[in-house]
């Protein structure tokens, strides 16, 4: 009994370590450019593979792996959006741990205009410009239609385009 | 197709999401319409940048933390790896920390208590003259900062600083018991004044600065006031007309610490500062707190300050970082030191231009 019990611990984990190990630092990501803040980032990463591991069981593998854990992700941000909280300023990337001297100039740019775009646009943007997911994956994670993550993506480009031409990043 | 590519058409370009009839309708225009070229180069570029924007690196606590939050809830059995093997990894880090803290005691008594930071502003009173540099960085993205040299004397009172502004340039000011001065390289503007209020004023600071780097109360107090008819601007990083204001500023706390490999005593204490919005403002009746903390590290032997750091946050947020350091006491200052002579060229601006000084590009 106690062998088989250790056995199952032993599995379970496995399973989460490689689970944590694969997505992790793409949920991270995702979620310190959404939140703008190092703190709510790894909480929001923290809550989004707890509520992962409590559901695994209903992931049916339609999906792929990534799109259902930012899925999760992006409804627990607008669940915690809604509670009443603090007016937050964006933490700047030299403290957000990054290695701010290894940025270049160009990506800091980037980083700037991105946090200055409304949340919805930037969502869909890093959905399908940085995590590689297609227009109706984002579509699926941000339970909006494929329309309007197209309108999104393709508006943030716009924007994001602008603000690095004004930049004189080249 | 004749008319040029949306942005809708180059993102899906460049994500390769484009079906194959468009994709090649689009070609075809793009063979030909040199500014749509340019767009979709534009664009990739962008999705070729936000690749690095895809993967973060992972702090090693978020792992143990979020097993925590899952053990908390009682589902999922966990490795009994990682607490294994993170008990003697404490076990000698405590054996570490006790070893070090009985050799930093050692061969001082372990029962004298740490000198106070009153015994450092003592012994910065007796100082006559001090070198520093200061570098201030703001926060977020780092849009304002500046480095400064800073040459302070004691009598007679006289304080001199070579500053590198971001956004303004290099500039160089000289205040003296008898005049200030100030030269800005980028306007070339030399300004000057002479008054009984500067003479104190340039007097003041300078005792403040040397005893204590700080021009804040004594620890223990709490102040409360209206915001008005107070700095505001200096106090809590923006202005706020009839706003409620309470200041605290925590006892210091002294441990020893190593600092560049020198035994040294550590001060921190917070000044928080809290502000409640007037009913009539946007955010009405909000509660905003900026707070500093600060910590000073001062030498063991000597007990003169050695660096000094300030964090300001905005609610919890960090927004500024002033960091003080290599402090040297009582050397002869350079020549030309505390001399500011108006450059050739220079506009000259008098006390009232001062006053009212045009604001800087």
């Amino acid at each position: 009994m106690m062998t088989e019990h250790k056995e199952g611990s032993e599995t379970a984990a496995a399973e989460f370590d490689a689970l944590f190990s694969q997505y992790a630092g793409r949920v991270l990501a995702f979620a310190r450019r959404l939140t703008g803040s190092v703190a709510e980032a790894e909480d929001l990463t923290q809550d989004t593979f707890v509520a992962a591991w409590h559901g695994r069981a209903a992931f049916g593998g339609r999906a792929k792996m990534l799109t259902w854990l930012l899925g999760i992700a992006v409804r627990r941000h607008r669940d915690a959006r809604r509670a009443p909280r603090l007016e937050t300023i964006p933490e700047c990337p030299e403290l957000a741990g990054e290695g701010f001297a290894e940025q270049s100039l160009e990506r800091l740019a980037l980083e700037s205009s991105l946090a200055e775009l409304d949340e919805n646009l930037r969502a869909a943007w890093l959905l399908v410009a940085s995590q590689g997911l297609t227009h109706k994956e984002a579509a699926d994670v941000l339970a909006r239609p494929v329309g309007t993550v197209k309108w999104q993506v393709a508006t943030a480009s716009r924007r994001l385009r602008a603000a690095l031409e004004e930049n004189d990043i080249k | 197709m004749t008319t040029h590519l949306d942005d809708n058409a180059l993102t899906m370009l460049a994500s390769g999401e484009m079906p194959r009839v468009p994709a090649a309708l689009a070609g075809w225009h793009l063979s030909r319409c040199a500014d749509c070229r340019a767009q979709l180069t534009q664009t990739e570029r962008l999705w070729t940048l936000a690749q690095t924007l895809r993967e973060a690196s992972v702090p090693s606590a978020l792992k143990s933390k979020t097993l925590a939050a899952i053990n908390r809830k009682e589902t999922v059995p966990l490795s009994p790896r990682p607490a294994f093997r993170l008990r003697p990894t404490f076990a000698a880090l405590a054996a570490c920390l006790a070893a070090v803290s009985v050799a930093l005691l050692w061969p001082g008594s372990p029962v004298r208590p740490l000198p106070a930071f009153a015994d450092v502003e003592k012994a910065m009173s007796k100082v006559q003259s001090a070198t520093w540099t200061a570098k201030l960085t703001s926060y977020p993205q780092d849009f304002w900062g500046m480095t400064e040299e800073f040459w302070v004397r004691r009598s007679p009172p006289a304080v001199a600083s070579l500053t590198t502004e971001k956004r303004v340039g290099t500039y160089r000011t000289v205040q003296d018991a008898h005049r200030f001065a100030s030269f800005f390289s980028k306007s070339n503007q030399y300004y000057t004044r002479s008054n009984q209020q500067a003479h104190a004023n340039i007097a003041r600071h300078v005792e403040q600065t040397l005893r204590a780097l700080t021009e804040l109360p004594q620890s223990g107090q709490t102040t409360e006031m209206s915001a008005d008819g107070f700095d505001r601007g200096l106090e809590t990083g923006f202005r706020i007309t009839g706003a409620k204001f309470v200041r605290t500023v925590t006892p210091w706390k002294s441990e020893t610490t190593i600092l560049a490999g020198q035994s040294a005593l550590k001060f921190t204490r917070e000044v928080r500062r809290m502000v409640t919005r007037p009913k009539q403002s946007q955010s009405a009746g909000r509660t905003f707190h900026a707070d500093t903390a600060q910590t000073i590290w001062a030498d063991a032997k000597t007990l003169r300050v050695i660096r000094a750091e300030w964090r300001q946050s905005f609610d919890g947020r960090i927004s500024l970082v002033s960091l003080r350091s290599n402090f040297r006491y009582d050397e002869p200052a350079p020549p030309g030191t505390f001399d500011l002579a108006p450059p050739p060229g220079a506009t000259i601006k008098d006390e009232m231009d001062y006053a009212r000084p045009k604001r800087r590009k």
